[in-house]
């Protein structure tokens, strides 16, 4: 791998990230601004639990001890949304590896080149995964300046856990969308599916998050969401277990992707 | 030796009621060191069988070699001594020229820097415009050196000259004599029959995605008729005076116009229509297909 086209696929997409990021670290700055002390968090805390339980389950909020703490407030404020936001992210970068320079027409230029399917897709997951990377930093980097502004002291390594934590669920998205762009040859249906996916998924975690047990609430398993933010201590990494599982589904959609981008008509 | 070697090279798009057999059994070989004209109307199968020949679809049935290599199993390297210029080259519309360039020579593992500048120099295109900012013209001059810039042994080009001036059409086909000269070679797609006269040595002709023939471009250019459209006023009288006339066949009317298909000189018609008041002349040549049709009658090999 010459790493051509990864170089290329980051000097082309600078200029989005860096807007990308600066929406995140906007978000960051607000969440943590609504929290400037103690005081402010208590009455928010208050607020919330003044809601009932099945609001609160479904917003995901139902427990609100976790929220009384400036690093559980930013998981629930920050990250609940800026995976969201990710999630789109994902979804366009994944159009961005092939799909959209297939439409374009661009790919008969490119595959006419020295370059095979496989080199050309998985360079440019490479890129975007970095891209990805990057603008979680930039966002973390907001947090931590944000950070400033309040009386609390927060450690940058939890607010960097937070946003990294946003990584592994984004790049699921990306491989998703990439395996349906692989696989349909329809832009228009594989962007469909991939839009389906990304808001099924966050439904789906959102209706399993209101009910506490039963088969509904064991549907959320599905959703990548929930593996993005189940069972994390505030301010902490992913679980080993979480991150396992999101990085190899992602791991097995990229094979699928290469797999039927390997093997089909371009440009049809 | 053939650089392009096709065995029963077949493409069907769709299946059941929507199968397209868009090309069958193709069996052509081009030979190194010319200019090979691929000829056919649109639709006929020509680009499908560029994208064959490049990977960039795969065939039904079939095989195909390129420079002695399967243009399937050995697409990258195959890919190294190609140059390619798609019929509508689409690019990175954000890009300037000279990034589209860098970026290509750089995938292409390096190129003659002094020959690329010579190429673009040549064609009169400055770099420093996005791609979004090219005329048609400016940007098929790009594709163009886009396909020039590593000396391919092969070029392959799909209606090359389409939005090109005349200028820049007489510049292309210098450079296409030159890379004939150095021995490489070209296979040339087009429906446009004087650019193939003009720089080609060899045409095949593709119809419904067969290859009907390959032959001599001087041979197939010996046709030699065109139609005739006249717009007269005694309009009833015309045709049984004109019927006799040697070199004049097929003739039709409607309304006030007369349509005739003219083989040889102009002489006897302009002769036989001093006596009628010609409102109207109309000249045109025939087209491919009608050529084919008159050189091998239903579209049977003679």
């Amino acid at each position: 791998m010459s790493g051509v086209l990864l170089r290329a696929t980051l000097r082309q997409h600078w200029r989005p990230t860096l807007y990308w990021s600066a929406g995140l670290a906007l978000l960051g700055l607000y969440v943590i601004a609504v929290i400037p002390d103690q005081d402010a968090l208590d009455n928010y805390v208050s607020l919330v639990a003044s809601m009932p339980q099945p609001i609160l389950d479904a917003i995901g909020a139902g427990d609100t001890l976790l929220l009384n703490t400036p690093e559980g407030f930013i998981q629930y404020g920050f990250a609940t949304w800026a995976q969201l936001m990710l999630a789109v992210y994902g979804l366009l970068a994944g159009l961005n590896l092939c799909a959209n320079e297939e439409e374009a027409g661009i790919l008969d230029v490119l595959l006419s080149l020295p370059l095979s399917r496989r080199r050309l897709l998985l360079e440019r997951f490479i890129a975007f995964a970095l891209l990805t990377l990057l603008i979680t930093l930039l966002s973390a980097l907001g947090l931590v300046l944000g950070s400033g502004a309040t009386e609390f002291t927060l450690a940058p390594a939890a607010l960097f856990a937070t946003a990294f934590n946003l990584v592994p669920g984004t790049l699921l998205v990306m491989a998703f969308t990439a395996l349906m762009a692989a696989a349909l040859r329809r832009h228009m249906l594989a962007t469909g599916i991939a839009v389906f996916f990304v808001i099924g998924s966050y439904f789906l975690d959102f209706i399993a998050g209101a009910i506490s047990e039963g088969p509904l609430n064991q549907l959320g398993r599905l959703s990548f969401y929930r593996w993005s933010s189940d069972g994390i201590a505030p301010g902490s990494f992913l679980p080993t277990e979480n991150l396992a599982l999101l990085l190899g589904v992602t791991l097995v959609l990229l094979v699928g992707a290469l797999w039927f981008f390997d093997r089909r008509d371009i440009g049809l | 030796m053939a650089v392009i070697e096709t065995r029963d090279l077949t493409k069907i798009y769709g299946s059941g009621r929507q199968e397209l057999r868009a090309l069958d059994q193709l069996n052509l070989q081009v030979q190194q060191g010319e200019i090979f004209g691929y000829l056919g109307p649109n639709g006929a199968g020509k680009t499908t069988t560029i994208r064959l020949l490049l990977d960039l679809i795969r065939p039904t049935s079939g095989s195909a070699t390129v420079l002695g290599m399967d243009a399937q199993a050995e697409s990258v390297a195959l890919h190294k001594r190609v140059g390619f210029l798609p019929g509508e080259l689409a690019l990175w519309k954000g890009q300037t020229g000279a990034q589209v360039l860098r970026l290509v020579a750089d995938l292409r593992g390096g190129v003659d820097e002094a020959y690329l500048r010579q190429l673009t120099e040549r064609l009169q295109l400055d770099l420093n415009i996005r791609v979004r900012n090219y005329s048609s013209g400016n940007r098929r001059k790009l594709g163009l050196v886009l396909a020039l810039m590593n000396k391919p042994d092969l070029l392959v080009l799909d209606e090359p000259t389409g939005g090109l001036d005349p200028l820049m059409q007489q510049i292309f086909h210098e450079i296409m004599f030159e890379t004939r000269d150095e021995g490489r070679s070209v296979f040339l797609s087009s429906h446009l029959l004087p650019e193939v006269q003009a720089i080609c040595d060899r045409v095949g002709i593709l119809r419904q995605g067969r290859l009907i023939t390959v032959e001599q471009v001087s041979r197939l250019t010996q046709v030699g008729f065109r139609w005739v459209r006249l717009q007269v006023r005694d309009v009833a009288a015309l045709p049984g005076r004109l019927e006799a006339l040697d070199g004049v066949s097929e003739i039709s009317v409607e309304d006030s116009s007369v349509r005739l298909r003219l083989s040889g000189d102009f002489d006897p018609l302009l002769r036989a229509l001093q006596e009628s008041y010609v409102e109207e002349l109309h000249v045109h040549e025939p087209t491919l297909e009608e050529i084919f049709l008159a050189y091998y009658g239903n579209g049977e090999m003679p």
